[in-house]
């Protein structure tokens, strides 16, 4: 452990990176507030803002019929005057919300009726869902087909007892779910110090004198290995958690906290069950997952070069092709291809948001099971690598 | 203590860097001369472990370095070639670090740390960056961390590479200050670095061993071999082109030379007193040194 604590100060407790760190912070909560500019209506017009905040106290919690009554009292009118586009665009409209009839229409709509709609109808369409599902596993069972009865029996499981009850703002966590700009911050972050972390030493003739001390060689590889997982995950989650807190400050999480994931639009078909609290947590550890074992590789790499800069670009080079390939197949139907790929984990969303299976034996498994699974096996060789190629004296016998 | 090097040979690609080596060291300083390229680095790598031989062995007292392992390294203290050590640390903490990475528990180290920083003249560089020092500052630090475990074979390689005078005059002082009931391996190329204090000699020329003596002994063989000569300037100095000159003074309109020669040089040459540098020279020649 004091050697562990020694390579964190030499690798990562360094000004340029404390200096990176605030920075990138600095520049992640910036990039919030714009993303929230950008893709939230209401967070863009303040009337829609006012509006909406003034209407939520009447609609948000249990979804009642009351509440779609009163709900479709307002709205039904607004959608026959706009539905011919022959009412008025001028604005100042007595008796409307925002002055302007076809915004009243859209605002509701959008933020109101839609979502509401979705929440309340959910539960039926999870059920047709458990019900074919339990109906394919009776035919493929009668057809012999163990994987295809197996899968669909999973899917009968997860998707039995789905319903969303509660109505509450869940576009914040939309864009929450869907923001990933920090994710190449820890990247730079990660690259950046790992990549020198064999580099460092030879650049400083060190290696000599790590090899030949009674500890140097595989337990100070150990030691780097361990002050790069301590690092890796302190960035991750402290960006997870400044991406949490920009999200909650700026917009609203708070309210939809413990709504379950497939509530918000984009996760309906969620291969989790979680509430959207504890799915922000398992998202956080996931992507530092994903950025473990990426720092694993970047860790090999770096034992490439007796200068930084050939692991750097080595591992620029890595990341680049994997997210090219997430780009590529992340919202194709090749599961297979997001499981092997750790970008997967990074943007997990790609994993979580749907139900989606691999089938390693004939068993079927989740993506994201075999996501985790494979990331941390890759992780785990990378490292192993590092530790084999990591320098060893001549005189020291195995590991 | 005794460390044998049993015919070691070590080959890069098709040259041989060392070639059957054997030598026997039991105890003092030992000087490990030889012009750049003899092998004294490749020597000093197998000795302690940076580098495997094609062939032969090291023991100490009897048991292959190789069986030794780690309890072998306990034993050493090493200062590689030209050092950079690492800028950000301050010193204290290089050493501390160092201790860590020597199995030192932190007080001891730190205890030990600053008796070795007083010894050397750094008692007050505790808290300055390494990448603050002068070279021979660091150079300071390099030994420090080397005599951090107390070892009981120091190794150094060309300690003094790179130093001025004054740091390389202090610097040779250390070393005799820390050869006090260890062995000191000091390989080097620069004569004067050994000569007042090695007990021992070892000369390498292209990997193998030329001689291993006391220098007292490697000087008296070269009895008769060194001669002076003065002449005048206005004399035709291309006449000892052919001999080995160690050295040559101008002044006072005359040029004082100083050469090793089997032969008579010039008739109005002398016999002078050989030093090691003459003895060096002697197996080098000019041209190699």
């Amino acid at each position: 452990m004091r050697l562990a604590g020694f390579e964190m100060k030499k690798l990562f407790l360094r000004l340029p990176i404390l200096i990176a760190l605030l920075l990138f912070t600095v520049f992640d909560l910036f990039k919030i507030a714009g993303t929230l500019r950008d893709l939230s209506w209401i967070e863009a017009d303040e009337d829609w803002k006012r509006v909406y905040w003034e209407q939520y106290e009447k609609y948000s919690g249990e979804i009642t019929l009351d509440k779609i009554n009163a709900l479709l009292e307002v709205y039904r009118p607004l959608e026959e005057a706009t539905h011919d586009l022959t009412a008025t665009t001028h604005g100042g409209v007595e008796g409307t919300l925002t002055g302007n009839l076809y915004s009243d229409r859209n605002l509701l709509e959008r933020y109101y009726v839609d979502p509401m709609e979705r929440f309340y109808t959910y539960r039926n369409s999870a059920l047709e869902v458990v019900r074919a599902a339990r109906e394919n596993v009776e035919l493929y069972e009668s057809l012999g087909s163990k994987y295809e009865a197996r899968k669909n029996a999973v899917i009968a499981r997860l998707y039995s007892g789905r319903q969303i009850t509660d109505f509450y703002f869940t576009e914040g966590w939309k864009l929450y779910l869907n923001y990933d700009f920090s994710t190449v911050l820890i990247f730079l972050l990660v690259l950046y110090a790992l990549s020198r972390s064999f580099a460092c030493d030879s650049q400083c003739r060190m290696t000599e004198l790590i090899l030949t001390s009674a500890g140097g060689g595989i337990p100070s590889v150990i030691a780097k290995i361990t002050a790069a997982t301590a690092y890796i995950f302190a960035v991750s989650v402290w960006f997870s958690a400044v991406d949490f807190a920009g999200f909650a400050l700026m917009s609203n999480l708070t309210d939809a906290g413990n709504m379950p994931v497939y509530a918000v639009s984009g996760f309906m078909e969620a291969s989790v069950e979680l509430t959207l609290f504890a799915y922000s947590a398992a998202g956080a550890m996931t992507r530092a997952l994903g950025f473990w074992a990426l720092g694993m590789v970047f860790l090999l790499l770096s034992e490439a070069g007796r200068h930084a800069l050939a692991p750097f670009a080595l591992g620029a080079g890595v990341f680049l092709l994997c997210t090219l390939a997430g780009a590529r197949w992340g919202y194709s139907s090749r599961a297979l291809f997001k499981v092997l790929n750790p970008y997967s984990l990074l943007v997990n969303r790609l994993l979580y948001g749907r139900t989606e299976f691999v089938k390693p034996l004939d068993i079927p498994v989740l993506t994201w099971q075999a996501g985790l699974v494979f990331t941390f096996l890759l992780g785990v060789c990378a490292a192993v690598l590092a530790l084999l190629f990591g320098g060893k004296n001549k005189l020291q016998r195995g590991l | 203590m005794e460390i044998r090097f049993e015919n070691i040979s070590k080959r890069y690609r098709r040259k041989y860097a060392l070639r059957d080596f054997s030598a026997t060291l039991t105890g003092g300083v030992y000087g490990l001369l030889g012009a750049n390229g003899a092998g004294k680095t490749t020597l000093i790598s197998v000795l302690v472990g940076l580098a495997r031989a094609d062939s032969g062995c090291v023991t100490v007292d009897g048991t292959d370095t190789r069986a030794l392992g780690r309890e072998f390294l306990s034993k050493i203290g090493y200062l590689p070639q030209y050092p950079e050590l690492y800028r950000d640390f301050t010193v204290s903490e290089f050493l501390a670090y160092m201790c860590a990475l020597k199995g030192i528990p932190s007080d001891a180290g730190r205890k030990r740390a600053r008796e070795l920083l007083d010894t050397v003249n750094l008692g007050d560089s505790g808290d300055k960056k390494v990448g603050a020092l002068s070279g021979g500052m660091r150079q300071r630090v390099g030994i420090v961390q080397a005599m951090l475990s107390d070892p009981a074979i120091l190794i150094l390689d060309e300690p003094t590479a790179g130093l001025d005078p004054r740091e390389r005059i202090r610097f040779r002082n250390l070393i005799t200050r820390f050869s006090k009931d260890r062995m000191v391996l000091l390989a080097t190329h620069i004569v004067s670095d050994v000569e007042f204090i090695a007990n021992e000699v070892i000369i390498l020329k292209e990997g193998r061993l030329i001689c291993q003596d006391t220098p007292q002994s490697l000087e008296s063989e070269c009895a008769g071999l060194v001669w002076t000569v003065t002449v005048p300037e206005s004399e035709d100095l291309g006449q000892f082109d052919s001999f080995n000159i160690s050295n040559m003074h101008r002044g006072g309109g005359t040029v004082t030379l100083r050469i090793v020669s089997r032969s008579r040089p010039h008739p109005a040459a002398v016999h002078a007193e050989p030093n090691l540098e003459d003895v060096f020279l002697s197996h080098f020649g000019e041209a190699e040194v």
